[in-house]
């Protein structure tokens, strides 16, 4: 059944897959060097390292997840269900994109409901402009629908802004999640989709029950420009660049907010992995990459996975870390320009090193 | 220059779009005496040379935009009370509460307006018809600022890059 949601949802994929839609500006862990470990008496091989962490109460054999992206259109469940495939073989969690489609279009449930078919660790996706229609009954009847593990809440005002069907009424945004995280008995993550979380937004969180925080920065997929594709006008052009680059995102969540954080936006090698779990994250998300390579299937993901864990392998082996606890431990220097920006910030570094591991785990 | 700074996000701005103000008081010095007006945060530029084609220009973009700050080449003009009032453009002061125009930046879209306004620069539009375009970009930028009103966007977070 056609409808104005589901539309949308293949034209954002189709957007995707077709045009260049990533942001020019980088997602700055170049930016970020990493310090080996001078340990003596450590021997590190691909054979000795132990990736394994955990996410939601949950051992993983990984610290990367596939991100939310996509459902709510026929065409869409065959993606969703070589994620889930591929996530189900290498014990790493997934994320589905928004189910607004299937609270609005229950036959559409199906494109979302791949734990019929494989036991992964599920993160379920609704818009925080969602909220302001549905409460924590319908969001968690939605939640039950797909046996989710967690609900990610995703903010996209950028995105609202450029979209021709944009919802741009956020009043009360930040009240509608709090009372999510208070009601429902679920873990909430609060995602960005592109543009990034910054220190005040992580900071007010704190007061909140969320359970935490996925960064969403810039440097990889632009939203904002896969809408442009979709509207006539060029007057939104001027925020196409508009966002925070994933690490510094990341470095700003970390220091003012002590809960769970992942780091997605940009994600594209084992060397951006390592970089951003030595800076604190939990876990990274990946997305696009994700969505090129299920054209090949759920091998084609597993394939495209695997190299990502010989890199971050190939890499620990050169900072002499055996396991993540290693890499949380590991010195790092900051390079300008985003040193000069986390110091105009006020983000004291030499205090970010030492608290970025200290969260609540 | 305002190509230096940028904005940061806010990802959860708590704002209805349609409820953003672009109206900005403005204390004006004139006379010795302070007087302040309401109006959109730009000053437009009055290409005409004839003293009655500027009136009536004034007065016309008065009416239809709610801009009452003019500058031609060598003159700044208020409308203010239905009245004109001219002052040579002097050499600026360092007191930023009151105009400057010496502090005055051509713009020609809401993103660099947002940054005149928050550098305490003056935005000028050189072209009129570029107004919606631009009324509409700055509410944009306010709005993922999480700024309600000019007050707030002269707050928001930036950061100075090379």
């Amino acid at each position: 059944m056609k409808n104005q949601t589901s539309s949308r949802k293949l034209e954002h994929i189709k957007i995707a897959l077709k045009k260049n839609t990533q942001f020019k500006i980088t997602n700055q862990f170049e930016n970020i060097e990493l310090i080996p470990n001078k340990a003596v008496g450590k021997r590190v091989s691909e054979h000795n390292i132990d990736l394994s962490t955990i996410f939601l109460n949950k051992k993983i054999n990984a610290p990367i997840f596939i991100s939310g992206m996509t459902g709510g259109h026929e065409k869409t469940f065959k993606i969703n269900l070589n994620i889930a495939e591929a996530a189900h073989e290498l014990n790493i969690p997934m994320g589905l994109g928004s189910q607004r489609a299937m609270i609005e279009h229950k036959e559409l449930t199906y494109t979302y409901n791949v734990k019929k078919y494989y036991d992964v660790i599920l993160l379920g996706n609704i818009g925080a402009a969602q909220l302001v229609k549905y409460k924590s009954k319908a969001i968690k009847q939605m939640l039950e629908d797909v046996d989710a593990d967690a609900l990610c809440i995703h903010t996209n005002p950028a995105q609202e802004i450029v979209q021709p069907e944009g919802n741009l009424n956020f009043k009360n945004a930040f009240n509608n999640i709090k009372s999510i995280a208070d009601n429902l008995d679920y873990k909430i993550i609060l995602k960005e989709v592109g543009n990034g979380i910054s220190k005040e937004v992580a900071k007010k969180m704190n007061s909140t029950n969320i359970y935490g925080i996925d960064t969403g920065g810039a440097g990889g997929t632009n939203w904002v420009a896969i809408e442009l594709f979709r509207t006539s006008t060029s007057n939104f052009d001027i925020i196409r660049e508009w966002g925070i680059p994933t690490a510094q995102s990341l470095i700003e969540t970390r220091y003012a907010f002590n809960k769970f954080v992942t780091a997605t936006g940009g994600i594209r090698s084992g060397l951006d992995v390592v970089k951003a779990i030595s800076l604190g994250a939990n876990a990274c998300g990946i997305a696009m990459p994700i969505l090129n390579a299920q054209k090949f299937g759920s091998n084609g993901i597993i394939k495209y996975l695997n190299l990502i864990v010989k890199q971050i392998k190939n890499e620990m082996i050169k900072l002499n870390c055996s396991n993540i606890q290693d890499l949380r431990s590991l010195q790092f220097n900051i390079k300008n320009p985003l040193k000069n920006i986390l110091e105009q910030r006020k983000i004291n570094i030499n205090l970010f090193q030492k608290k970025r591991s200290n969260f609540k785990k | 220059m305002i190509q230096n700074i940028k904005f940061i996000h806010c990802a959860l701005p708590d704002i209805d779009f349609n409820e953003i103000s672009i109206k900005q008081k403005i204390k004006i010095k004139a006379n010795n005496k302070i007087k302040t007006i309401s109006c959109m945060p730009f000053a437009v530029e009055i290409k005409s040379k004839n003293t009655k084609d500027i009136n009536k220009q004034i007065a016309k973009i008065n009416i239809q935009k709610n801009i009452a700050l003019f500058f031609t080449k060598s003159k700044f003009f208020i409308f203010i009370n239905k009245h004109i009032i001219e002052f040579n453009i002097k050499a600026n002061k360092k007191n930023t509460d009151q105009f400057n125009p010496n502090n005055a930046i051509i713009i020609n879209n809401g993103l660099d307006a947002a940054k005149c306004i928050r550098l305490k620069q003056f935005p000028i539009l050189s072209d009129i018809n570029k107004i919606n375009l631009i009324e509409e970009q700055l509410k944009v930028v306010m709005f993922l600022t999480n700024s309600k009103n000019i007050a707030q966007l002269a707050l928001a977070p930036i950061v100075y890059v090379v």
